[in-house]
């Protein structure tokens, strides 16, 4: 139970505030997931914190705090293809545009990686900038082990083309 | 991995190393705003059958207190009504005075609908039952209002002993005259004289004596019977006819014709 291991540590905490200081520590990963379902910004977030009230809602059904990543992981990915779904006749302007946007925080391949398609682009960006194992990254898009090595591979290549 | 894809694999991975970079501010705002949005709940923590819950009374103050040996949030349900809902830790003694809880109570329970139900739930996480009222004692050692009504009601009825104990004396007064106030009836069978009025009011006889007792004056009986007027009174009291003042005026003449 959560609770034990909140005690074993010597300390008591709000439940609130144990649920977010959990979040925070994982808020850039849980970004970045939601990102490489979704190529907007603002849906990412949305889609996170969305994930977030849910997790809070089922909190006490967690059974082990180590397992907690993956967890809301979990969640933010379902939310992501929700939100995906819900869009799904809807093209927002960012993608229309597609330029590139020379800001400050510009980088090539981050937005290269990003225009690409959705099968490469997950595991592009699970694999990289959240640094997730192959292995999860199977279990969560239910996919075999071979078949996001092989995405990998192809979406690296593609990389390489379009820097080219 | 093939040459090629080296260089690549390189370069995406330079790039992750600046990827804080491409997190909006917006992203940690909206976040910080939803857990602070967050409300407050229970999480199931397993205090429930150590719990020591009380109803000091059931109208105004529901005090518990938690004696396990974790922290939990706990959400106090009363009758469907959510009470309380916040962490409360062992030994703690939250009690529920705020404005909504006795609205709730007085709302949704009585005191005769838990006691009578006992096992009415009165507190419980999100998740399990934390307590119950399980005896009538818990209620009736803390419900002062029904204590005091059940006081009330709680006077002995006398004994059958007792009763017939009483029942003979008074039989046994009845049986003596004199004792039984039946001495004036006892004369009055020899002299007839004083009979009747002994029989009617035998318990202030001198008034009726006095105004008989050949030895008194008529002055003195009349005073005796006569109603006492307060002194001051009697020179205020209307004078009616004895000097002609206040007495009233005699209309003379046809009367008046109605129209």
């Amino acid at each position: 139970m959560i609770f034990e291991l909140t005690i074993q540590r010597g300390g008591y905490m709000d439940f609130k505030q144990q649920f977010s200081q959990l979040v925070m520590k994982h808020s850039d990963s849980l970004f970045f997931t939601a990102k490489s379902i979704l190529r907007n910004d603002t849906d990412a977030e949305d889609a996170v914190c969305s994930a977030v009230m849910k997790a809070y809602e089922k909190f006490d059904q967690l059974k082990e705090i180590a397992f907690f990543k993956s967890w809301i992981t979990r969640i933010v990915i379902n939310e992501a293809y929700a939100i995906c779904r819900k869009n799904k006749n809807v093209q927002s302007l960012e993608e229309v545009t597609a330029e590139p946007s020379y800001s400050e925080n510009f980088d090539e391949t981050w937005d290269i990686i990003n225009s690409l398609e959705e099968e490469y682009r997950t595991v592009l960006i699970m694999f990289y900038y959240d640094e997730i194992p192959i292995k999860d990254i199977a279990d969560y898009l239910n996919v075999a082990v071979g078949t996001v090595k092989s995405r990998l591979s192809r979406g690296r290549q593609k990389v390489k083309d379009l820097i080219k | 991995m093939y040459s090629d894809e080296k260089d690549t694999d390189m370069l995406i991975r330079k790039s992750a190393e600046h990827k804080n970079d491409f997190i909006p501010d917006s992203y940690k705002k909206k976040l910080l705003l939803t857990l602070e949005c967050l409300p407050d709940k229970a999480t199931g923590g397993q205090i429930t059958e150590e719990a020591d819950i009380k109803i000091i009374n059931n109208r105004h103050k529901i005090e518990f207190r938690a004696i396990a040996s974790a922290a939990a949030a706990v959400v106090l349900l009363f009758g469907g009504y959510s009470l309380l809902s916040k962490v409360i830790t062992p030994g703690e003694k939250p009690e529920i005075t705020d404005s909504s809880a006795i609205v709730a109570t007085e709302a949704t329970t009585s005191s005769s609908t838990v006691k009578n139900e006992k096992k009415a739930v009165i507190a419980e996480t999100t998740c399990t039952t934390i307590g119950e009222v399980t005896t009538e004692e818990t209620l009736s050692e803390t419900n002062n209002d029904f204590e005091e009504i059940e006081k009330f009601q709680a006077i002995p009825a006398p004994d059958e002993k007792e009763l017939n104990e009483d029942k003979k004396i008074h039989e046994k007064k009845n049986d003596d005259p004199v004792k039984a106030g039946k001495a004036e009836e006892a004369k009055g069978a020899k002299d007839d004289k004083g009979a009747k009025g002994a029989k009617d009011d035998p318990v202030v006889p001198e008034i009726d004596q006095a105004v008989q007792d050949p030895n008194k004056t008529k002055q003195e009986a009349d005073q005796l019977t006569e109603r006492p007027v307060i002194p001051e009174l009697k020179n205020e009291l209307p004078k009616n006819g004895a000097d002609g003042k206040n007495e009233p005026e005699i209309r003379k003449g046809p009367a008046p014709k109605l129209q």
